[in-house]
């Protein structure tokens, strides 16, 4: 007797399981080529930073709440908010310091593998009521077959993290549109991201256009549900309204300073808070899908900012101030240059198209393709009105980090990563879209094949295999240089360097020559590892990937040997190893696809 | 169509790793120009960016490869070697030898080593040099010149010259992506001028004077304090050439001089801005004989 065919539900929680498995072990096992990049050795300081105060607060838990021990293990790199720093810092110690059984880098990086696996069932999960399964297993498996992706889901970071966190609330509201508890848990999961990056503050702005619509339309019946909507409404807009005038009348200075406890400011934050649950609570007994529309937007409103303050101790002592200095941050950035068709991007304003360009030259042709195709597609039903609240959902957040990111105003550095929080929508356009196509070439081929072999479902893994392959091919080719990955559109690497692309950033290339230092270098060699910071080198050196022999310098002057990174914008750099050294002539070099990445001189 | 697509990548990904040249290939061609390459020879790399060849190219042969390099006349370089990759994703041979091709001419045979192809051209743009500011620099004479006319002379280092503003000396820098052996020769700042006084300069056909700011300097121009850099050669006390360096001006700017040089003159060369904060600027002042 067969065993009993599992449920439908039973077979996705498997697919699911298996998608997050999957992700996990693959990121895990091909770890240790991926170089540290630049921000990802500041976050391991950080974090080990933030593990050495939890240690505190389990041996001295009273001096650990002292702002004095919250500053010395939170101050460094405040500029990003604890949730992710804390459980690498926590996984460092469980699996490098206390089991041993990871070397310290990866030890640090499992939360981010984690947090990059949960995408893959997420993805899963959502797509599968518009696309069917099939779609969704493509549109999952898509996600880690884009090389900067993969790379970059390795770090840890907090780029694939936010779009994580950015999916998981986007799913949660979705999912609060049905009977359940999930209005809590967009609320929790808004907080989440919250506190992981600040691409979060931009989700609420996606998110209310659908609560209110969804609102409008399910208390049209209901007079008391629709004034109990537009009561709650009219709390957060008062309120809003409130801080708009206090901040008038105060100036920004005396704003913040006067955000303290027992402050009128503070006092209407609870006061809009109370408010805004109490009517959502009566809403919720009243007409529960005209609260369904509305409450996950208050859970955000009250459980984002709690969440945020509370799992950031920074936060605990000063909690305005040093919020006011993250967002102030954040909101002056600097621009870093970037090399995009021939030209350094130094200063805004910046091109309108580049963002919309530079993922047409990253993401692999055969996965942007029916990503566009989805998006046209979807958009095309949108627009006559007959596409579901799911996949509009799905659809303006597979544009909406994109288009923040494409303000002109807005630093464009950093390759792809600031838009990552769109690429899993996009990625379920493309499954949408491999599904369709297998199912169009299915009814085509259907007449002509007659065996029971050849089912929608075997079209969709042969087309879906056809597709990706080249997608699996350029990632093994280019990884772990991910930063340095171009489609075939681009023409690869070779077509991106002619084209005028930047052709890496982050300084975590140097992995490719290494092993040449190590096997070369004279002892007490004093080395200059260009763009590399103390840092990385002490991350190269503990990990054991450099010798601890070398003197490390800071400048081609003082060094015998340099492993000079390839960018546009440094070529002065490398003409000053030219003039220090008397020579243009490099002894190695790591050069990807013929693109030099990485030059090594000797002098 | 998707299936389409997935075709046309798969295919593009498989060719790739065929396109591209072994260590051997540039063994072959390192071999050669071993052989027949002369001092004074560059060699231009076609794409620009496929500079894995400087590991391969002997030290007589100036490498030449950077954004833009294609144009480049090389009126330094009697014959030019071109190592192309033709194969490569969108290198273009016809485009490039569409700027290249002008007043060159092969001599020989294109050779092919697997996917490298080497090809020799007598440069009808180079032209012969009688005076150069880099090599002539240690004969000159470095001051800062005050608006009045005195001089503060800035003792020869054995490098170059010390002036209370900085060095000026033969340096490497970029000047909008290309690489250039040139003086370091910034402005001292205020009505002050540095000056580099060259003597007993023999004679030339032609002065050229280039220069252009050095790195990211040229980017700078949206702040008051941004002032034009302007350089001046003057022949036995006579203006002859002058170039303006406006804020927010990149690469290198050329400008050539109005009458011959006289054997013997003395050419000087000047640099003065206002203000003198980003205003770092490479300098290359030649004489040319009569072109070929």
């Amino acid at each position: 007797m067969s065993p009993p065919r599992p449920t439908e539900q039973t077979l996705d929680r498997r697919l699911g399981w298996g998608l997050f498995a999957g992700g996990f072990f693959a990121l895990l096992f091909t770890e240790k080529a991926s170089g540290f990049v630049r921000d990802e050795s500041v976050y391991f300081s950080a974090a080990e930073s933030h593990a050495q105060w939890f240690k505190l607060l389990f041996t001295s838990p009273s001096q650990a709440f002292t702002d004095a021990a919250i500053v010395r293990a939170f101050d460094f790199n405040h500029e990003h908010p604890a949730l992710m720093k804390n459980l690498f810092g926590l996984s460092g110690l469980l699996f490098n310091e206390w089991l041993g059984v990871l070397r310290p880098a990866a030890a640090l990086r499992v939360p981010a593998f984690l947090m990059a696996a949960l995408v893959l069932p997420l993805i899963f999960s959502m797509s599968k009521p518009v696309f069917g399964r099939p779609a969704a297993l493509v549109a999952a498996v898509s996600f880690l077959l884009v090389p900067r992706q993969f790379f970059e889901a390795h770090l840890a970071c907090f780029d694939v993290p936010i779009a994580t966190m950015w999916l998981l609330t986007v799913y949660c509201f979705w999912r609060a549109q049905e009977p359940g508890r999930y209005w809590l848990y967009t609320g929790l999961a808004f907080g989440g991201a919250l506190a992981t990056k600040h691409n979060a503050y931009f989700i609420p702005i996606v998110l209310i256009p659908f609560s209110l619509w969804r609102g409008w339309q399910a208390s049209k019946t209901n007079p008391e549900a629709r004034a109990l909507f537009l009561h709650i409404n009219g709390v957060y807009v008062a309120g809003a309204a409130l801080y708009g005038v206090l901040f008038a009348a105060l100036g920004a200075q005396k704003f913040q300073a006067g955000f303290e406890l027992l402050s009128p400011h503070l006092v209407l934050f609870l006061g809009i808070s109370v408010a805004g649950s109490l009517l959502a609570r009566r809403l919720k007994a009243l007409h529960a899908e005209t609260f369904r529309a509305v409450g996950p937007l208050v859970a955000m409103a009250v459980l984002g900012p709690v969440i945020f303050y509370l799992h950031w101790p920074y936060l605990w002592h000063h909690p305005v101030e040093r919020t006011a200095w993250y967002l102030a941050f954040h909101a002056t950035h600097n621009h870093y240059t970037w090399y995009y068709l021939g030209e350094l991007l130094r200063a805004p304003p910046f091109p309108l198209s580049y963002v919309v360009v530079v993922t047409a030259l990253t993401v692999p042709t055969a996965i942007f393709a029916p990503m566009v195709f989805g998006f046209g597609q979807v958009l095309w039903k949108a627009a006559r009105l007959k596409a579901s609240l799911l996949e509009v959902l799905i659809l303006v957040n597979a544009v909406a980090a994109i288009a923040i990111i494409s303000h002109p105003d807005v630093p464009h550095f950093g390759g792809v990563k600031h838009w990552f929080p769109s690429m899993p929508f996009l990625a379920m356009l493309a499954g949408g879209s491999v599904a369709r196509g297998a199912g169009a070439l299915h009814a085509w081929l259907e007449p002509k094949f007659k065996s029971p072999a050849f089912t929608p479902n075997a079209v969709v893994v042969a087309l879906a295999a056809l597709v990706f392959a080249s997608a699996l091919i350029a990632s093994n080719r280019v990884y772990p240089w991910g930063t340095s990955a171009y489609s075939e559109l681009a023409g690869g690497l070779p077509g991106a360097a002619s084209l005028g692309m930047q052709r890496q950033f982050w300084a975590n290339n140097v992995t490719g020559v290494l092993p040449w230092i190590n096997a070369n270098a004279r002892p007490g060699e004093r080395v200059y590892l260009h763009e590399c910071h103390g840092g990385q080198i002490r991350d190269y050196q503990r990990n054991g990937m450099l010798r601890t022999d070398l003197a490390f310098v800071n400048d081609p002057f003082s060094a015998e040997l340099v492993a000079y990174q390839y960018h546009q914008e440094f070529r002065e750099q490398e003409f000053n190893v030219w003039q220090a050294f008397g020579t243009s002539k490099p002894v190695t070099g790591l050069y990807v696809d013929e693109t030099p990445q990485v030059v090594v001189y000797r002098r | 169509m998707l299936a389409l697509v997935g075709v046309v990548c798969l295919v593009f990904q498989a060719r790739l790793p065929g396109q591209l040249p072994t260590d051997a290939e540039y063994a072959q061609v390192q071999q050669v120009l071993e052989a027949e390459a002369r001092p004074g020879d560059a060699l231009l790399l076609s794409p620009w960016w496929t500079e894995k060849a400087r590991l391969y190219a002997p030290d007589r042969v100036t490498v030449v490869g950077y954004q833009g390099s294609d144009a480049d006349p090389l009126e330094l370089n009697p014959r030019v070697w071109v190592l192309a990759q033709p194969e490569l994703p969108k290198a273009d041979l016809a485009e490039f030898q569409k700027v290249f091709g002008d007043r060159r001419t092969a001599i020989g045979a294109t050779r092919s080593f697997g996917h490298l192809q080497l090809s020799l051209y007598d440069n009808g743009r180079a032209r012969p040099l009688r005076f150069s500011s880099m090599q002539s620099l240690a004969s000159a004479r470095v001051a800062i010149e005050q608006p009045d006319g005195r001089r503060l002379d800035c003792p020869w280092t054995g490098h170059g010259f010390h002036c209370a503003h900085g060095e000026v000396a033969v340096e490497w820098h970029e000047v909008h992506f290309q690489p250039r052996r040139c003086l370091r020769f910034f402005p001292p700042g205020g009505a002050a001028k540095l000056v580099a006084e060259f003597g007993n300069v023999p004679s030339a056909e032609q002065l050229v004077l280039q220069a252009g700011f050095i790195w990211d300097r040229g980017f700078f121009k949206d702040e008051p304090r941004f002032t034009p850099t302007v350089l001046e050669v003057r022949v036995n006390q006579q203006p002859a050439a002058n170039l303006t360096l406006p804020p927010g001006l990149e690469g290198l700017q050329r400008t050539v001089g109005a009458a011959p040089v006289p054997e013997g003159a003395t050419v000087t060369l000047s640099v003065q801005a206002q203000s003198a904060e980003l205003r770092e600027t490479c300098v290359e002042l030649y004489g040319f004989g009569v072109d070929r």
